[in-house]
């Protein structure tokens, strides 16, 4: 059996981001705001960057697309949470993922 | 008959008071308005070319009106047949309705088109059930007998609009009768009547409905159905558990992994398939994932 190569994480909660080498062509970047990667449907709390940091964010809008979200930290930036502990991110691009909890007929992203 | 081919911007205009003031007659939870609601009876019976009926006669819930009607149905059977009258008066009850004040959905289409572009003629046959919809609520007509139910007085929705009560009934009618709903979903007393918090791990073992067992699960929870009900540990890594219920309460086993959240040392469950077998591949998976190298987590 062949060993799965480890995919590099950083993860604040149910908010996981992997580094990538380069942001996806048909991404388009959303106008400059604070930048929110997932909100509590039941406690408002927020995994955000401050006001004004440096992050980008990109969505790909494409239906079918698996992966939806990316962002680029252009300066070392800390995304914050009202009951995490901070993750501070090293400049560069990273995927966004959102952790999902499965269902007998599909799955659900988890709702905190 | 004149036919509409297109509407004037007026007329577009005017469309979301009609969804306002119809939506609004729809949820209506104040008394009946009596003296309006007979004459609207009345109006319906003469617009279908017949006799208004010699008696109206007023009941507290729709359930009560058929209730009533089953009784008087029975009256007149022969001694031997009165059960029998009785529980096909019943049972014939809903589709026999009109329904009031929750016809507005279709009633709202029509008034729009009779009052903004001039359908007056061509809708004439609606003016009755108009005024009933927005005086009472439904209606059980027969030839020499109208019976007529109130409004309910309590009706509660969830941010959708779906019905929706934690613990009592989400319409309710002045006799005390009503429906337990959950996010649209209605209910069975034993367990509607019950507040969420208090739903029972051992109803999910009970339940013979898939659906309801998926409503119990989703608001009891894996983590308190894990803890009542028993869990078969799969596999275990540091302080991750990869565990499963052994009771068959979903339609395929719930295997959940068990993590502690570093920044607030609180445990929480996810489910994850059964095709996982290890707790770091189980957690890999929650993030869409074979294997991850973690490095920082808070």
């Amino acid at each position: 059996m062949s060993r799965t190569k480890k995919i590099r994480m950083y993860r604040q909660g149910d908010v996981g981001l992997f580094p990538v080498a380069s942001i996806p062509a048909g991404a388009v970047a959303k106008a400059p705001g604070q930048v929110t990667l997932a909100l509590g449907e039941i406690t408002g709390h927020a995994h955000r960057f401050d006001v004004g940091a440096a992050v980008m964010d990109y969505e790909i809008t494409a239906p079918m697309a698996e992966v939806s979200r990316f962002i680029e930290v252009l300066e070392k930036s800390a995304l914050r949470h009202e009951e995490h502990a901070d993750i501070e991110l090293p400049a560069g691009k990273y995927r966004v993922v959102i952790q999902r909890e499965y269902e007998p007929e599909g799955w659900r992203n988890v709702a905190d | 008959m004149s036919r509409i081919e297109s509407l004037t911007p007026e007329q577009e205009a005017r469309m979301p008071d009609y969804v306002t003031e119809w939506t609004a007659i729809g949820l209506s939870t104040e008394p009946a308005d009596r003296p309006r609601a007979e004459a609207a009876i009345r109006l319906v019976y003469e617009r279908a070319g017949l006799e208004p009926p010699k008696l109206i006669e007023w009941c507290d819930s729709p359930h009560a009106m058929l209730r009533r009607r089953a009784d008087v149905v029975a009256q007149f059977a022969p001694a031997k047949e009165r059960t029998r009258a009785r529980e096909a008066a019943l049972k014939a009850g809903v589709h026999d309705c009109g329904y009031g004040q929750h016809d507005a959905e279709w009633l709202a289409f029509y008034a729009y088109f009779a009052e903004v572009c001039g359908l007056r003629e061509e809708t004439k046959a609606l003016d009755g059930l108009w005024e009933l919809a927005k005086s009472a609520g439904w209606i059980l007509p027969h030839q020499n007998v109208c019976w007529v139910s109130e409004r309910p007085t309590v009706l509660l929705r969830d941010a959708e609009g779906r019905l929706d009560a934690d613990g009592r009934h989400a319409i309710e009618y002045p006799d005390g009768w009503g429906v337990y709903a959950i996010h649209g979903t209605r209910l069975p007393d034993y367990i509607g009547a019950v507040k969420r918090s208090e739903w029972k791990s051992e109803w999910l073992l009970s339940e013979t409905n898939a659906e309801l067992r998926r409503v119990l699960l989703r608001e009891i929870g894996y983590s308190r159905a894990l803890l009542d009900l028993g869990a078969k540990q799969i596999h275990a890594d540091g302080d991750m558990e990869l565990c499963e219920i052994p009771a068959a309460i979903d339609v395929e086993p719930v295997r959940l992994l068990k993590v502690v959240c570093p920044s607030t040392g609180a445990f929480y469950t996810l489910r994850v398939p059964t095709t996982v077998t290890t707790c770091e591949s189980a957690r890999a998976w929650t993030f869409r994932e074979d294997s991850i190298e973690y490095v920082a987590e808070t």
